[in-house]
């Protein structure tokens, strides 16, 4: 089957007048037709810039390099041009922060409205506009969606808004919806119902999702395949559930054990020492080692590559965690 | 040195005791133009005690009022109505003269480290600072207690004379922390103090509240919306919903055996890190209604499931059992045997 989105040896680094920081160090990601990836790191690890080169989201200062396909044939997220027809109806991205994604003085039905036509080969009327925007909110799960048509951002909460935001990435019909922290700034009742309607999207309309996030609880919930990324580069990758009952990077045992579990009684948490080093920082060998308990020198003086013994499961490291030691941790 | 403020007591007068306590904002928002304009009910209500030691937390959805009792606690903002005392000694309508020797005995820390902290001041310098302004020690004593303190907190010696900008969150946190602590708090308020930390740095912070409170003896008032965090850390828990208190009691009971159906929503719309298994989901219909406008009789009824005609119409007390497991819920079905 052919990937939907797949990039080969990304790097993305930043020029300022001051210094270069590379940012992404060689990402391989492959995302199939309905299939939800989850992009998982602490902040700085590079998933949201990963994210935002196969949109062509970067500024001006961001350098490229490595090859982004999309449907098999190159992308080039740098030609605005071309980035314009992709962008929306095959790949389309939403935010952690709906507020700041939604025009402040314009109402919800003026907005969608605006994303309806801009994504319409035919100039639909007025009224079918409006059809088609009420069709959408009630998609979205959106109660009462005639009066929510005529509401500011501000009128509404923050679960509403994020549906806002996704009623308007439905208006193009994309085949690839990218989720960067979609549920950070929700409360957790409303996060449930946010991470359902992903999921329904993908089941009932075969869409793909990379859904980039922190917080491990909602990956386990809804991804199929999870990468966990460390300073800019694949540490891991799996399903989820063998990467989360059988982690063998250091790094995602990790942070598998500095969670408090709801369902245990544990007294102290596992945290990782240290923190996650400046990208100036890095020197050859691999990133996690200073915070790492199982480094050896040689992890000092090179960086281990993307193994596997399975074929399905993927991991940087010299010393991986054997299979059966890690079960009884979480 | 100052004047002692603690009382002899009794052992069973609670550290921190808040006893119906509201508070209401006017909103900016005018129904009408040049109208009235419409008050916000942020805290309605709301009685607890802590007890010397404990960790109590506070959990609940954004908007529900757990961090205005907090403020409420330290005088942040004023109450219309209640009272809270400390040791015995009421503390609302206190002058700001009267406040400051209390402010060495309650301290808070903020969600954001980054705000918290002054830009221009450096690390060490801005934990000395609560020293100066309470007058005590002399100057070298003042320095020594701070770096005593910043290295209990895990900062090193290299990170002493650095601004707040170049160290990462857990470390400002850390900062925070140390320049709460070098009064010698008796109750510390923590409003979600990790929420902004990533995830292997949250644990690090967390483990820290626990030493603290180990070997300081340290009184928490936890408030966070993350209730895995506050279940590992906490003695006992209050869950509040639009301004009041709907469950309240010990962690592992409220966790275990959650009455109010609220809780159980909350409890059971944390995603578990186990993949693969379906989790039963008691799903909430729509989102909290605004604190303007509350709902008759209990507040939680048009989202709630088990929601019957005497829900509409009156409000459910708080009540308690034997094990001081409280819940203010009709339906709630409390043991016969445990009934208080």
């Amino acid at each position: 089957m052919q990937p939907l989105l797949e990039t080969r040896d990304l790097h993305v680094t930043f020029v300022t007048d001051e210094c270069t920081t590379q940012v992404v160090r060689g990402i391989d990601l492959t995302v199939g037709s309905g299939e939800i990836i989850g992009l998982v790191g602490e902040s700085g690890s590079g998933k949201s810039v990963t994210c935002m080169a196969a949109m062509g989201l970067l500024d001006d200062n961001a350098r490229l390099n490595g090859e982004i396909r999309w449907n098999g044939k190159p992308l080039d997220s740098q030609d605005d041009a071309a980035m314009s027809v992709v962008r929306g109806n095959a790949l389309a991205m939403i935010f952690q922060d709906p507020m700041s994604a939604l025009n402040p003085v314009q109402t919800i039905g003026k907005q969608l409205c605006e994303a309806i036509r801009l994504h319409s080969t035919t100039r639909p009327g007025r009224k079918a506009l409006k059809q088609r925007a009420i069709d959408l909110l009630r998609d979205v799960g959106v109660p009462a969606p005639e009066e929510r048509l005529k509401a500011y951002p501000h009128q509404l909460s923050g679960g509403l808004n994020q549906r806002m935001v996704i009623a308007m990435m439905l208006a193009g019909n994309p085949s690839l919806l990218i989720a960067d922290e979609p549920t950070t700034a929700l409360d957790v009742t409303v996060q449930a119902q946010i991470i359902d309607l992903l999921r329904s999207l993908r089941d009932e309309r075969g869409m793909s999702i990379i859904l980039v996030t922190h917080d491990l609880g909602v990956v386990a919930q809804i991804c199929d395949r999870v990468l966990v990324m460390y300073c800019g580069r694949v540490v891991e990758s799996g399903t989820a559930t063998t990467l989360f009952r059988h982690p063998r990077h250091p790094y995602t045992q990790g942070l598998l054990a500095s969670l408090p579990r709801i369902d245990s009684n544990d007294d102290a948490l596992t945290p990782i020492p240290g923190v996650v080093p400046q990208s100036h920082e890095l020197g050859e060998g691999c990133a996690f080692a200073p915070r790492c308990s199982h480094a050896a020198s040689s992890c000092y003086s090179s960086s281990p590559d993307l193994q596997s013994n399975d074929g399905a499961q993927l991991f940087s490291c010299f010393f991986p965690l054997p299979v059966h030691e890690n079960r009884e941790h979480r | 040195m100052m004047n002692s403020i603690v009382t002899p007591e009794a052992p069973a007068t609670p550290l921190l005791r808040i006893r119906n306590l509201h508070c209401a904002f006017k909103s900016k928002a005018r129904t009408v133009l040049f109208g009235p304009r419409s008050l916000i009910h942020a805290v309605n209500g709301v009685s607890f005690d802590i007890q010397a030691g404990e960790a109590f937390g506070v959990v609940g959805e954004s908007g529900c009022g757990k961090s205005t009792t907090a403020k409420l606690v330290l005088n942040m903002a004023r109450a219309c109505e209640g009272s809270v005392q400390y040791r015995g000694q009421e503390l609302t309508g206190l002058s700001d003269a009267a406040w400051k020797p209390l402010r060495r005995k309650l301290q808070y820390v903020f969600q954001d480290p980054l705000g918290a902290l002054d830009p221009r001041m450096r690390v060490l310098d801005q934990v000395i600072e609560p020293l100066i302004i309470h007058q005590l020690h002399d100057r070298a004593q003042r320095r020594q207690l701070a770096e005593d303190l910043l290295h209990s907190v895990g900062l090193q010696s290299s990170h002493l004379g650095k601004y707040p900008h170049e160290l990462s969150g857990g470390q400002r946190q850390r900062v925070v922390l140390a320049r709460a602590l070098i009064l010698k708090p008796e109750l510390l308020i923590c409003d979600e103090p990790i929420s902004a930390l990533d995830v292997s740095i949250q644990a690090q912070i967390v483990n820290l509240l626990q030493q603290l409170r180990r070997d300081m003896g340290l009184t928490l008032l936890f408030i966070s919306h993350d209730l895995s965090i506050v279940r590992h850390l906490c003695d006992r828990v209050a869950v509040m919903y639009l301004g009041q208190v709907v469950e309240m009691g010990p962690a592992h009971q409220l966790f275990s055996a959650p009455r109010h159906p609220y809780t159980q929503a909350l409890i059971s719309a944390i995603p578990k890190v186990e993949p693969g298994v379906p989790r039963e989901r008691i799903s909430l219909v729509g989102e909290p209604p605004s604190p303007a406008d509350p709902p008759h009789g209990c507040r939680f009824h048009p989202r709630c499931r088990q929601a019957t005609e005497r829900c509409r119409q009156q409000s459910p007390e708080l009540l308690s059992d034997r094990k001081n497991h409280a819940v203010a819920c009709f339906e709630a079905r409390i043991p016969l045997e445990e009934m208080a």
